[in-house]
């Protein structure tokens, strides 16, 4: 009988949405139309020492803060209008909401659409005439300071540069990387420079504003210790910042940023900054909702982590098989003008772990997935061969035989048997998939970004299995997420300290703000402790708060918040006329911005002391506005979401 | 103070109990019983070389003949004087069997004069090869466990007798507090010193008189909010603010010595201020990246070890004569296979290198004990060995900095000893 009206269901829902929705590949139903309700009631009766069930506006609230950047005006409304469900599902299919607006904006980001072919060829001639023009003042500078002792910290040696197809890119050359935290190697000049792009920030007051845009700055060639990829990473930072503020693709803009994070490339090395844009377009943002085994499958296969984690360089350490490809494998390379005059030795072979750690230990199975050193050599032999094809001109992804370890493996248990050659990496991939620590890792990491940083153990094991049920569909895993107690018990609620950059953008978005220069607030993300792209080692920026919040931080924070009402953030203004508009008085304005921002509830204290502040303050309503909206940026309750 | 943040006191201190939304500031200002504030104080340094450093290329074994087989594209002729050659060849720096590379020369005349030692083959006894693991375990100290619930320095400053406490007790210049000081007395964290200000809200008056509006503002929000890991960084940050005021003042003295310009230079140049200033600083906390050389090693370790070389030798030479209050940590989480890979560089081993530099240490010397190359010799036929735990090397130096001899207190479940020697007391 049961098993009669299922299948009914299941027609159903078939046939509806294979009517409405050809586009759609959904695993899982969509959600029920009071879902939210009846999980904040579940919530509420099994953890009746959690609190009262949400209310409407709390669950609006909720939804929006773990969905979305932070709510704008008026997105309240719209989804109670919509439903939470519906809501819900429309975030879920991004495809199918309009985005013109933003994608107008993004149409002069012409780096997220050349493709990594034109901008590798294009940095790699950049830093060709840079290493060429840094040679030449080297040996100026050797001639008239021959007396000093010899410093050995000049150009790339040509062995060097026979080892790396480019000058390993220091990380500092990144537009947006500070100086001090674990995400910076030491470098020379650049250090100082990514520095000074950061302190160009005004310190404080209108005074000290530089006089000209970021817009400019960053345009005006030569500029000192800029390096040739600063162009590439600082539009595509200024993409994201965009979407962040103004896609209606909310939880899309939020899954990149989950993933990137969860399978991170470093702007710093090599040629990323040319690898990066398709990286992110091509290969997360494409799969930022679909398939966890396609987001696995096409990060394996993108340049961009080949580099990162080095695969491209791993080899067999065994001789070829076949003697004959040996050379074959120098005859496929494209000759190299850097090369030019230089014997045509092929590299050392060699196997190199990295790649096959991190897989294991940081993209699937998770530290303590249950895998030994042992496995770690295996995977790595596995993927050998697995390269990247002329990364200075057009770098795609190739699997070369002749560099392939061919022998029998033993991964986690498994037999992967001799001459399997491209296709012994996509086993390892499969066995991955396949293992239940890679459900409960994903799990995890999806409850600490959507629910709490330690997230119950019981909304982990749903998430796993429905990983394991679907293949690692990220869609089903959401639904399972937003239909469960967990959260939308009190316990979730404003119990996520916002990372930097859901602060910037979160405060740009609720304030309407409009952005003439994207890179400010890229700038306000990084010198808060997160720049885009920057981060250095392959964890990617910790997901709790615990780590995110320090001191020096917190002050950045608060100072972030005044520059912005303030008016001081060069190239974003923000609209404060809703609060200012009339001659309010300053509990009217206090009222009128604890609204716009979505404050929730501030605690007594901390309303009344604002409201000590306005009283306090200026009479004009514009200063007594932006007062306001500086104030309550920095209270504790708006560090939180 | 000026009238404005009397009268919002006032006004704040009117709904809850009168005067306890007076800020640290000001009830510090009316007890006004540490005016002097701490005053010289013995420091630890620890500098994290996060990303495994390859210790066999930093102090590297001259007659070992392995070593040309294992790492041709690694090895550097054995020292032909006390200055750099071309081609490079390794330093001569008094050890027999062992060469220093030519990137550290800034470093010589610490060594000499005594102030610089180095341990070789050292390390941890968990034989993880993961940098998060590896990196967790070193900051707990308490390798193979990561339920430790705080870090050895927070533990190691506990422990520490203090006459009294300032909020500059501990000090990460990082943009997130290390593991290392969590769980303990509260510590600082800050990416720059110039971070920690605060710009005058609307309607302010410019400057620094605005600023200090601002400042005793947010004091005050922060210190009635909730409980919670924001509202204790805040109560932290405005208590070091006033301190930095109170003992830095409005311009900091340039740094008696011409640091390199990059991310170690800048931070041991703010931790130098901090000594130089006298505000309590006992355990300072910095981060050196970029030692993951997977690939191409000779360049990109030739470049950064000479920043740190430089940016060490900077440090000392600013501190003057506080480098005797002062012993700076260098250490890894791990060091690198023995064998080069296929790309020139390294993959992750066991065994490495620690640099201890400061006024009481035993410099001039290689410390530990040299394991050998052979096939048996290796750690699981790969990695240098460990043969000298690194929490004996960090016990010794906490030993002689702050005074806390009770090693199990220190590193729980460490059979171990501080290392003898390594120390002049």
């Amino acid at each position: 009988m049961l098993r009669k009206v299922l299948l009914v269901l299941v027609l159903v829902l078939v046939v509806a949405g294979g009517c409405s929705r050809h586009a759609r590949k959904d695993v899982s139903p969509e959600l029920g139309r009071e879902v939210a309700d009846a999980a904040a009631r579940e919530a509420a009766l099994r953890d009746p020492a959690a609190g009262l069930l949400l209310s409407e506006g709390e669950q609006l609230e909720h939804v929006l803060s773990r969905t979305s950047f932070g709510a704008r005006p008026g997105d309240t409304e719209r989804v109670r209008r919509l439903g939470i469900a519906g809501y819900l599902e429309q975030q879920l299919h991004p495809e199918e909401l309009d985005d013109s607006r933003v994608e107008a904006q993004l149409r002069d980001y012409t780096v997220l659409r050349r493709g990594a072919g034109p901008l590798a060829h294009e940095l790699s001639e950049q830093r060709k005439e840079r290493q060429e023009a840094d040679r030449q003042k080297a040996a100026t500078e050797a001639a008239a300071e021959a007396a000093r002792p010899h410093q050995d910290t000049g150009p790339v040696t040509a062995s060097q540069a026979a080892q790396s197809f480019a000058a390993p890119e220091p990380a500092a050359r990144i537009p947006l990387a500070q100086s001090g935290p674990v995400a910076t190697p030491p470098v020379v000049e650049p250090a100082a420079s990514a520095q000074h792009a950061v302190e160009r920030l005004p310190a404080s007051g209108a005074a000290q504003v530089p006089a000209r845009r970021g817009q400019e700055l960053r345009r005006a060639p030569g500029r000192a210790g800029r390096g040739p990829g600063f162009d590439y990473v600082a539009d595509l930072s200024e993409a994201k910042l965009l979407r962040a503020v103004s896609s209606g693709r909310q939880l899309q803009e939020v899954m990149v940023d989950f993933w990137f994070n969860h399978f991170n490339v470093f702007a710093g090395k090599e040629n990323e900054p040319a690898l990066l844009p398709d990286y992110e377009e091509q290969v997360i943002r494409a799969n930022a909702l679909g398939s966890f085994a396609d987001l696995l499958m096409a990060t394996a296969h993108s340049p961009a982590m080949l580099v990162y984690l080095d695969n491209r360089l791993s080899s067999s350490t065994a001789p070829p098989r076949q003697p004959g490809r040996s050379s074959a494998w120098v005859r496929e390379r494209k000759p190299d003008p850097a090369r030019k005059g230089k014997p045509n030795v092929p590299p050392k072979r060699g196997l190199n772990e990295n790649y096959g750690r991190e897989l294991l230990e940081l993209h699937t199975l998770g530290v303590d997935g249950g895998y030994s050193q042992h496995d770690i050599i295996e995977v790595a032999r596995c993927f050998t061969g697995w390269t990247v094809d002329q990364p200075n001109e057009d770098p795609r992804f190739v699997f070369r035989a002749a560099l392939h370890d061919d022998g029998e493996k033993r991964v986690l248990g498994q037999i992967i048997p001799a001459g399997g050659g491209e296709s012994d990496g996509l086993r390892v991939l499969q066995i991955l998939l396949n293992h239940p620590s890679t459900a409960k890792f994903i799990a995890r990491k999806l409850a600490r970004r959507f629910v709490s940083d330690d997230p119950p153990e019981a909304l982990v094991t749903r998430i796993a299995a429905t990983f394991a049920r679907t293949h690692g569909d990220i869609r089903s895993m959401l639904r399972t997420l937003f239909e469960s107690p967990e959260f939308w018990s009190r316990r979730a609620l404003r119990a996520k300290v916002r990372s930097p950059l859901e602060l910037v953008a979160g405060s740009v978005r609720a304030l309407g703000g409009t952005i003439e220069d994207p890179l400010a607030l890229a700038r306000a993300v990084a010198r808060i402790g997160e720049p885009l792209y920057g981060a250095q080692p392959p964890t990617g920026y910790a997901d709790t708060a615990q780590s995110w919040i320090s001191s020096g931080a917190l002050l950045a924070r608060i100072d972030f918040g005044l520059q912005l009402a303030n008016g001081q953030l060069d190239g974003v203004q923000v609209d404060l006329k809703p609060i200012a508009s009339g001659t309010p008085g300053p509990e009217d304005v206090l009222q009128r911005a604890v609204i716009r921002l979505g404050a929730g509830e501030l605690s007594s204290e901390t309303r009344s002391y604002v409201l000590g502040q306005l009283k306090d303050g200026p009479c004009k309503p514009g200063l007594l506005a932006a007062r306001a909206v500086g104030l309550l940026l920095g209270t504790p309750e708006l560090q939180r979401r | 103070m000026g009238p404005f943040s009397r009268r919002t006191i006032l006004q704040g201190g009117a709904l809850v109990a009168a005067g306890s939304f007076l800020p640290a500031f000001a009830r510090r200002a009316l007890g006004a019983s540490d005016a002097a504030g701490p005053g010289r104080r013995k420091t630890l340094v620890f500098l994290f070389l996060r990303g495994a450093l390859d210790g066999l290329f930093v102090v590297a074994p001259t007659d070992e003949p392995r070593v040309a087989t294992l790492r041709p594209a690694l090895a550097l002729p054995p020292p032909k004087g006390a200055t750099k050659t071309t081609p490079p060849s390794l330093l001569d720096f008094n050890v027999p069997g062992f060469g220093l590379h030519p990137a550290l020369e800034p470093l010589l005349p610490l060594w000499r004069e005594g102030s610089l030692a180095l341990v070789h083959a050292v390390g941890s006894p968990d034989s993880s090869r993961s940098h998060f693991d590896a990196q967790d375990y070193l900051e707990l100290g308490t390798p193979g466990v990561k339920s430790t619930p705080s870090g050895w320095l927070a533990r190691a400053l506990g422990k520490t007798q203090l006459q009294s406490r300032s909020p500059l007790d501990a000090v990460a210049v990082a943009a997130r507090l290390p593991r290392s000081l969590q769980g303990g007395p509260d510590a600082l964290a800050f990416a720059n010193l110039d971070q920690l200000r605060l710009r005058p809200m609307a309607g302010a008056p410019g400057g620094p008189t605005g600023r200090t509006q601002s400042q005793t503002s947010f004091e005050a929000l922060y210190q009635h909010a909730p409980e919670g890991a924001v509202a204790t960084s805040g109560r932290e940050a405005f208590a070091a603010l006033e301190m930095l005021e109170k003992k830095l003042g409005r311009s900091a003295p340039p740094p008696s010595a011409d640091y390199p310009r990059n991310p170690i230079a800048n931070s041991l140049r703010q931790l130098a201020q901090l000594i130089k200033a006298d505000v309590g600083l006992r355990v300072g906390v910095a981060d050196a990246g970029g030692w993951d050389t997977h690939a191409a090693q000779p360049g990109v370790l030739n470049n950064n070890l000479g920043q740190l070389a430089q940016s060490l030798a900077a440090f000392h030479q600013d501190l003057g004569a506080r480098a005797a209050d002062v012993v700076l940590v260098a250490a890894t989480e791990f060091g690198r296979t023995v064998r080069q890979n296929g790309a020139n560089g390294t993959d992750h081993g066991h065994g490495s290198v620690a640099f201890v530099l400061g006024g009481n240490v035993n410099g001039g010397k290689l410390h530990g004990r040299w394991p050998g190359l052979a096939d048996d010799q290796l750690y699981e036929g790969r990695d240098l060995a460990v043969t000298t735990d690194l929490r004996s090397v960090l016990a010794a130096a906490a030993a002689s900095q702050l005074g806390t001899r009770d090693v199990p207190a220190l590193f729980p479940g460490f059979s171990g000893i501080a290392l003898p020697d390594l120390m002049r007391s």
